[in-house]
């Protein structure tokens, strides 16, 4: 049963279209990723299910019931905010408290043991004594995910709640954020920019530009078989490849555009001659950057090796680079969609 | 050679800023000197000021507490500065936060309106506002001012708070909403303990204002049981051309001082009021 | 801050959520200041223009509209034009002295040295006490007969006495005598604004980023090279703020003069406010003294205007 339903959820601010026309259902325990640049509305469209933001028009549907018109406390949600929004000037028990004490009619024993039931999930029992400020980045968002899980919400919300956190950090802090969604089994909307968060933790993804959704689906539905060139360049690091044809766009991704082995050329390849310009080395990768020859015009494009591969690049060299036919992806010129494949 | 130049630029500094100090506070190291000094040692135009040519004495203290109204104008002017306090707290918290947070367009108009209003001067309202004191009944007491007071210090106020709200992050208020509150209960209990400093600057300054203030004392109140510190100083304690100066001096300086040294410690708020938060002190 | 009113859906909360509703709790918490200001303020200003065209006293307080002779009659009056020429004489003198000096002090508060907390309550006090209590002092301070200052000239040998610079009587009569009255009531400006424009500008002054302070360094600027070329013209917006403020404190005031001198000698001091209260509440010529309070209003809103300039600009940077 879908747990939150959007129907033609819309937001405008002055004239700008933040969200426009959303429909979305999410699943009961399910993890659901919302993915998109920034002023793509994706943030709209959370604090709108929270009910921190007023829809322009639609309705937003929780367990069934139409919230649209509830302040945030009516609703059976909690939030994890980018900043963690703890209160400064309360202690890390009072902070997890507090969400209690507004729904009231609990005793001071009743209380405690909530308390430290919500902080024993993170793991944070011995910071209960102490200020925010007296807190690190991770032990604040544990600080902030306990306060969201003292209420027992039917929906978490997390907007962007690892972008406060140095790089390193952030791996473990996903792999605990997922574990721990898991295991509670909890509704989670999670809001970011970050396409490795994304495709990392969600169990679908909306993705989402210009206030619209423009794809919604597994994390492999959505890398590989993007609906869209938009998805197709937003997902992947670096995005996908696009030459533009007469009147049609072909795609590849660059870990796909390899190096060509076997003198015969098989009927599930596609040859290009590739110049390469610049080798990166980037570790474990490298990045291969040239152009394509031999079309009316010349296409930029960026090739991805293993830094193991036995394949030798260097750069003022042209080399025979392949694709395999069925990696390639075909896109309407004007609108971007998805097309059947084209011969070229 | 660089060393001599920065004993010449320190020699420089010191000297400048003894002469700013001594410039300030003049006037109060005068009142301070006078207020000990015997009437005989005063009034003598030979006699070196600055030093006690008879010893001190405690003589016009004890005149000014025990024959004078001051008690009462210490009184009065408590009794209105408390009051003027709770007024403009109530007035302007809300006043502020709305003008920070709330509303919009029609929000900053009347946000600029309220700055306004702060640069009127008293001297441009205080004959209109005599009549209007009448016609309400309220000549001659302490209520005028009462009543009349928030005038000057609902904007300044206003405006000090508003700068303070906007420094609170949204998202604190949003988590209190998130947490099961209203958007009233959220301002309760995250955005005003957060903004207790600011409180008090504006009871601090509220305070100060409405000692300061002196056409609408002047004005209104003309019985001497009424009056405040800074109307009822100069013009009782002077009765026609007889200056009991060691008194006065006294009435000025036990009021000036303390109010000076608890002034400092809120200057930054001060400054930030003065430049709509501009510039963070 | 997101405009959230351009968009009106706040009528659809019930009222059993009215504390959440932004537009009714925006406008409930603002409307009562709004109407405290309007009713005290807004009355009495219109109320100021309509004395001032009216033939209201003490007396008889019914308007009877007499259309601009107040001021045709006031300004028969060589108190008003005197009263005209002090009030914007003080402020424009008081204001160019107070600034170069308070310039001067912001550098010096803007370094740090042993003490300055005291520094700043001394410093302090001219703004901080009531001026009404500063004037007393300054009455004693410049008193005709027992003037300190006059003890230290006569110290010196430079009054009273034969040949003396500042002439053979014993006293000056810093009050009693027209031009270093007006000179004497300057300087009580001078003193009673100088912290504030002191304190607004070292803000200003500690606000500049110490990167661009430490670029001019490694570019070896010399003190006051980065003084007169970066931290001057990086204040000025707020410098101008400075100035403004303390000139309308200064147009505005009355109690220094009130309290030194009531105007006299003769009516040589008068400025409009002091002039306005002899007329309006003394003499109970209320039309008369409204008409000469409203003279200040023109350069009040001018002065209010560039404010609000100003204050922009330096919220940009």
């Amino acid at each position: 049963m879908a747990v939150i339903e959007t129907k033609g959820l819309t937001k405008y601010f002055g004239e700008v279209k933040a969200v426009d026309g959303i429909d979305l259902s999410i699943q009961e325990g399910e993890l659901m990723v919302i993915l998109g640049p920034s002023g793509c509305g994706k943030t709209t469209l959370m604090r709108m299910i929270a009910g921190l933001e007023k829809p322009t028009g639609g309705e937003v549907m929780i367990a069934g019931e139409n919230v649209t018109e509830l302040p945030p406390r009516a609703r059976p949600i909690a939030m994890v905010f980018q900043s963690y929004a703890l209160y400064p000037h309360m202690t890390v028990f009072n902070n997890i408290a507090f969400p209690l004490k507004a729904r009231g009619g609990f005793s001071k024993e009743e209380l405690k043991e909530k308390v430290e039931w919500a902080a024993s999930i993170l793991g944070i029992e011995r910071l209960l004594a102490r200020k925010p400020r007296e807190l690190s980045g991770g032990e604040r968002q544990r600080v902030a995910l306990s306060r969201a899980l003292a209420k027992e919400p039917g929906v978490l919300l997390l907007d962007e709640p690892l972008s406060n956190l140095d790089a390193k950090l952030r791996a473990s802090a996903r792999d605990e954020l997922q574990r721990f969604q898991r295991r509670l089994g909890i509704t989670t909307i999670f809001v970011t920019h970050d396409q490795i968060e994304a495709l990392g933790m969600g169990d679908r993804i909306v993705v989402m530009s210009g206030g619209k959704i423009v794809q919604v689906g597994t994390p492999r539905d959505v890398y590989h078989d993007s609906s869209n060139v938009f998805v197709a360049q937003f997902l992947g690091s670096p995005g996908m490849n696009i030459l533009e044809m007469d009147d049609f766009l072909v795609g590849f991704r660059p870990e796909q555009f390899t190096l060509k082995t076997h003198e015969t050329e098989s009927d599930g390849q596609k040859t290009f001659s590739f110049s390469v310009t610049r080798v990166e080395y980037l570790g474990a990768d490298q990045l291969i950057y040239g152009n394509i020859e031999g079309y009316e015009r010349e296409y930029h494009v960026v090739a991805k090796f293993s830094s193991e591969s036995t394949s030798i690049v260097e750069a003022n060299h042209t080399y025979e680079f392949v694709v395999n036919r069925d990696q390639l992806r075909y896109f309407e010129k004007q609108a971007g969609s998805r097309i059947e494949p084209r011969s070229f | 050679m660089f060393r001599l130049k920065q004993g010449i630029r320190r020699f420089f500094f010191v000297v400048a800023l003894a002469f700013f100090c001594f410039f300030s506070a003049a006037p109060f190291v005068w009142m301070t000197i006078t207020v000990f000094k015997q009437d005989k040692d005063l009034y003598r135009s030979g006699n070196n000021p600055f030093i006690f040519n008879e010893p001190p004495t405690l003589d016009h203290l004890r005149l000014l507490f025990n024959e004078t109204n001051y008690t009462i104008f210490l009184r009065n002017s408590l009794f209105i500065g408390v009051l003027v306090v709770i007024i403009t707290l109530v007035f302007a918290l809300p006043a502020a936060y709305s003008l920070a947070r709330l509303t919009g367009r029609w929000g900053e108009r009347a946000g600029i309106g309220i700055f306004l209003v702060y640069l009127v001067p008293p001297t441009l309202l205080f004959i209109p506002l005599s009549r209007i004191v009448v016609s309400l009944g309220l000549n001659n007491t302490l209520w005028a001012l009462v009543l009349i007071y928030p005038t000057i210090s609902i904007p300044f106020s206003t405006w000090l708070l508003m700068g303070f709200f906007k420094s609170i992050p949204k998202d604190l208020e949003e988590a209190a909403m998130m947490d099961g509150y209203s958007r009233f209960g959220a301002i309760m209990r995250v955005v005003l303990p957060l903004s207790l400093s600011g409180v008090i600057a504006v009871i601090v300054f509220t305070f100060t204002l409405t000692l300061h203030e002196f056409i609408y004392a002047l004005a209104f109140v003309s019985s001497s049981a009424q009056r405040t510190i800074s109307v009822g100083v100069p013009t009782e304690l002077i009765r026609g051309d007889v200056f009991f100066w060691q008194s006065l001096m006294a009435a000025a300086a036990i009021v000036a001082i303390p109010v000076g040294i608890i002034y400092v410690f809120f200057l930054d708020r001060l400054v930030a009021g003065f430049t709509m938060g501009a510039v963070k002190g | 801050m997101q405009d959230n009113a351009a968009v009106d859906t706040s009528s659809r909360f019930s009222t059993k959520y009215i504390a959440d509703n932004e537009k009714f709790l925006g406008w409930a918490f603002l409307l009562p200041a709004v109407l405290y200001i309007l009713l005290l303020v807004g009355v009495p200003f219109v109320l100021a223009i309509a004395f001032s065209l009216a033939d209201v006293t003490v007396g008889d307080t019914t308007l009877n509209f007499v259309g601009l002779q107040n001021f045709a009659r006031i300004m028969q009056t060589p108190e008003f034009w005197q009263s005209l020429r002090n009030t914007f004489g003080f402020a424009i003198t008081a204001q160019i002295i107070t600034i170069i000096l308070a310039n001067i002090l912001a550098v010096l508060l803007s370094s740090d040295f042993r003490g300055k907390w005291f520094a700043l309550v001394l410093i302090m006090l001219p703004w901080s006490t009531p001026i009404a209590l500063g004037a007393i002092g300054w009455l004693w301070l410049l008193d005709s007969k027992f003037s300190p200052i006059d003890w230290v000239l006569r110290y010196f040998s430079l009054l009273g006495g034969e040949g003396a610079l500042l002439g053979v009587p014993k006293n000056l009569y810093y009050l009693g005598k027209a031009q270093l009255a007006q000179a004497s009531i300057i300087m009580v400006y001078v003193w009673r604004m100088l912290p504030l424009s002191a304190v607004i500008l070292l803000a200003g002054l500690t606000s500049i980023p110490q990167d661009l302070l430490d670029q001019a360094e490694v570019d070896g600027s010399s003190f006051w090279r980065t003084l007169f070329q970066i931290k001057l013209p990086l204040i000025l917006p707020i410098m101008i703020i400075a100035i403004l403020f303390s000139f309308i404190y200064t147009v505005g005031d009355m109690a220094i003069v009130f309290i030194l001198t009531r105007g006299g000698p003769v009516y040589y001091t008068h400025v409009l406010p002091t002039w306005a209260y002899i007329k309006g509440i003394e003499g109970g010529a209320l039309a008369e003294g409204a008409a000469i309070a409203l003279f200040i209003f023109p350069v009040l809103l001018a002065a209010a205007i560039l404010i609000l300039r100003y204050s922009r600009r330096t919220e940009v940077t």
